[in-house]
This record gives C-alpha cells, structure tokens and sequence, in this order.
C-alpha cells in the first residue's frame, strides 16, 4: 500500500515536470489588466503578444501598473495554455540593449523589417491550419477580424509571420454579379516559396492563391492580378472582375492598405484596440483572449 | 540605337492595345426612325441585361454579354405593306481574331454572328445591324 502511494507520489512529480516548463523572456509590459473571471492579474507581453499570468494581490497591481512601458526580465512556468509569472523585473541598466532588440510589436518601430515566415513544408502549413480556431459560425463575425486574430494566433503562439492576401472586387463584378461583397481577406503564409492561403471559414486546407480566388469568383478562368498599390484597384473598376493584394499580417483592412498608399501611414505593429475588437469574431473570445483588452470600451472597426 | 526605339515603341503599342476600358453598355431603351421594304419603320432597342462573361480573351480582360430586344413597327397603307418584328438577341465583346479571342470595348457581335452592336465611349448605344424582312437592317442613335 505504501510502495503504490509513492508510486502515485512519484509519478505525479514527473508529470507535473513534464506538463510544466519554465522560461524566461526579456519583453515589453504592454498592458496590465484585471481578470474579470479569476482572481489573477494578466500581463500582456509586447515581444510576443503573449499574456502572463500573476495571482492578484493590490499590491502585485501596482507593481505590474508601474511596469506598462518597461523593459523587464519575465521568468514564467508554463502549465498547458498558461504561463505563470514566477518573478518580473526591470532589465538593470546595460543588461540589455533595447536599441537593436526588438522588444514591442503594439508599437510602431521604423527600424522593424518585416519578413514573412517561410514553412518548410506542406505537412507543416497543413498542421498550422488545424490550429486555426473556428466556432463554424461565419454569420457572426466578418473575414477581416477572423483573419487578424488569425495572423495574430500564429505570431503570438507559434512565432510565424503571416501575411494577409485581400481580393478585392470591383465595382465591375459587384454591380453586374449583384455581389455583396466588395473585399475578402485571409492569411497566408510561405511554404517553400510559395503563397498558401489559410481561410479557415472557407476552406478545409491550406490553398494556393490561385485556387482560393477560383472558388471566390466561382470560376477557374479569372484572373485577379496581384497589385503593389490599394489605388491600381480603386482606379480600374472596370478592366478587370478582381484585383489581389498582399499585405503583411498588422493590416487589419482595406482602410489600413488605403492609408499606407494614400498617406504612406505604414503598419508594423500590432494595435490592442483592434485586436480587442476582432476577438468578438469567436463565440468564446472572452475566454480564450481575455489579456486582449485595453479596459476600455470597445471600438468596432 | 534607332531601331531599338521603333522597336521598343511598337512592343509597348501592342501591349496597350490588347488593355481596354471596360466600357459598360447602358442599360435602357431608345428608338429611331428607319425604311425597311422602303417603309418608313420605328426602330426600338432595348438593352435589357449586361453581365460579365465569366471568362478572359488571350490577353487577360474579362468580357460582357449583353441581351437585347429590338423591336420594328411600321406600316404603309398606300402599299399595304406592315413591318412588324421582334428579336431578342444576345450579343458579346469577344471576337475571334486567327487563334486568339479579343474583347473590345465598343464592339459587339452576336452570339449568332448575324448582328452587330457599336456603342459610344459613354457606353450609349451607337448602332445596331441586323438581318430582317430580307435585308441588313441599321439602326443608328
């Protein structure tokens, strides 16, 4: 009886070493809010858009609200989907240089290049897509804030760059096709060179974009030409049906790509207002992005 | 050095040539006056429906049909003679030219190959050809 307790005992132990892991991450204090549904406080880190976990305490509250903008030093275990802070503080002077690290993705940084991420495989995008979520309930969300928060799952969980491929119908085919759409957007990532689009309503794999646009025209005999420039579409509405664009994965819609080209207001950040609004595409948004929240009222884009 | 210019402007001439505007027919009705059989005959043509043909000619441009209904009312009591027609046609922009289809912008053809459809830059209605009562019939607007 006591050899099968320490048994238990014992492998209880190796589990919660196996499923718990510790780490350490130099990153941004972006955002510090309150639980509304635990008694933990929610650090929203800006290196990787991951949010940390702290067991709330009034004093824990003003330590971390002293922190939103700091450098720090987070150490962390991870349990499952959570990590746990274990200790935060900020970096010592000369600890880390924060003019080449890049250390806050909701900030605008000029010296940021964005790359996207190239997947060495189709296995690899095919596993990347069944991480997409989705509640199979297209009629309550629109296809720009599930495409974000997409693109922003696979940053903040996985580290990929993703890009956002937009095929924009001209007036041409929405007037005379009585179409109600006039955009439609998903990510899209690089495997192996090439663009594969992941639109997780839509479709059941990885796509080319040759084939999305197929089946978003219904016909295999149109071709929506990629531009460079949100106006090469807003200035021929009626040469062709359809126009691609490709954008990398902060823009959020068409007004983003607009500003970039008409007020060269580029984006390289992520922006919490507008993932706090794109998180209501998911029925169960507030528990699974509860850190993505500014405290504030939302604003809908 | 002369040559590689001419050249180069022939090139990108071509290329042009094969980009149109996309000149959208009008939809509505117009009528006119002409003699068929030596009778004098309102002429009515009604575009009824444009849509895009689903499809691109060899150079990338999507095309329209177009579905129109003409009409040809006339009578001459000296010569008891009536006019009396109706055609329902349905025309495209998509000519074949060799082994290549082309779209053009003010050019239709229909889909029988017997009638023809010109329109202004504005996209309104210019002429129409077609075979009635025996003889190649042109409305003009």
């Amino acid at each position: 009886m006591a050899m099968k307790l320490w048994l238990i005992l014992f492998a209880a132990i190796v589990f919660v070493q196996a499923y718990a892991r510790a780490d350490v991450v130099v990153t941004t204090v972006f955002n510090v809010i309150e639980s509304k549904k635990t008694e933990t406080l929610l650090v929203l880190s800006g290196v990787d858009g991951r949010v940390y976990k702290t067991k709330k305490t009034s004093e824990g509250l003003k330590y971390l609200k002293a922190l939103k903008g700091k450098v720090v030093t987070l150490s962390y275990t991870t349990r499952g989907e959570e990590s746990h802070i274990d200790q935060i503080r900020t970096v010592a002077p000369g600890e880390v240089d924060t003019r080449t690290m890049d250390l806050n993705h909701f900030q605008y940084n000029q010296l940021r290049e964005f790359a996207p991420t190239e997947l060495q495989s189709m296995e690899e995008a095919n596993n990347l897509f069944t991480t997409l979520l989705n509640d199979g309930d297209r009629s309550r969300s629109q296809c720009f804030k599930r495409a974000h928060m997409w693109s922003f799952d696979m940053w903040s969980k996985l580290n990929i760059n993703s890009q956002k491929m937009f095929i924009f119908y001209t007036q041409r085919y929405v007037q005379l096709e009585d179409f109600k759409w006039w955009f439609h957007v998903a990510p899209s990532v690089v495997v192996n060179g090439v663009d594969m689009v992941m639109d997780g309503t839509f479709m059941e794999k990885p796509m080319t974009v040759r084939a999305w646009q197929n089946f978003f025209m219904k016909s295999e005999k149109i071709r929506c030409p990629m531009i460079e420039n949100y106006n090469q579409y807003a200035d021929n509405q009626w040469q062709k049906l359809c126009y691609t664009l490709k954008v990398p994965m902060y823009y959020l819609s068409p007004l983003d790509i607009e500003n970039r080209d008409n007020k060269n207001i580029q984006k390289d950040h992520w922006v919490l207002e507008e993932l706090q609004d794109a998180r209501r595409a998911f029925k169960n948004y507030l528990d699974v992005y509860e850190g993505l929240d500014t405290g504030k009222p939302t604003i809908t884009y | 050095m002369k040559k590689l210019i001419l050249l180069s402007f022939v090139l990108s001439t071509a290329a042009t040539a094969h980009t149109i505007k996309g000149t959208l027919v009008l939809k509505g009705s117009l009528r006119t006056k002409v003699y068929v059989r030596g009778v004098e005959t309102t002429c009515r043509v009604k575009v009824d429906k444009v849509k895009n043909i689903l499809d691109e000619d060899s150079y990338g441009n999507p095309g329209y049909n177009v579905a129109i209904e003409i009409t040809l009312d006339g009578r001459d009591e000296k010569r008891k003679i009536t006019i009396k027609e109706e055609q329902k046609l349905n025309f495209t922009n998509f000519f074949v030219v060799g082994n290549t289809v082309e779209a053009r912008d003010l050019s239709y053809i229909a889909n029988n190959g017997a009638a023809t459809l010109s329109i202004k830059e504005d996209g309104r209605l210019s002429k129409i050809q077609f075979p009635a009562q025996g003889q190649i019939v042109t409305c003009s607007f």
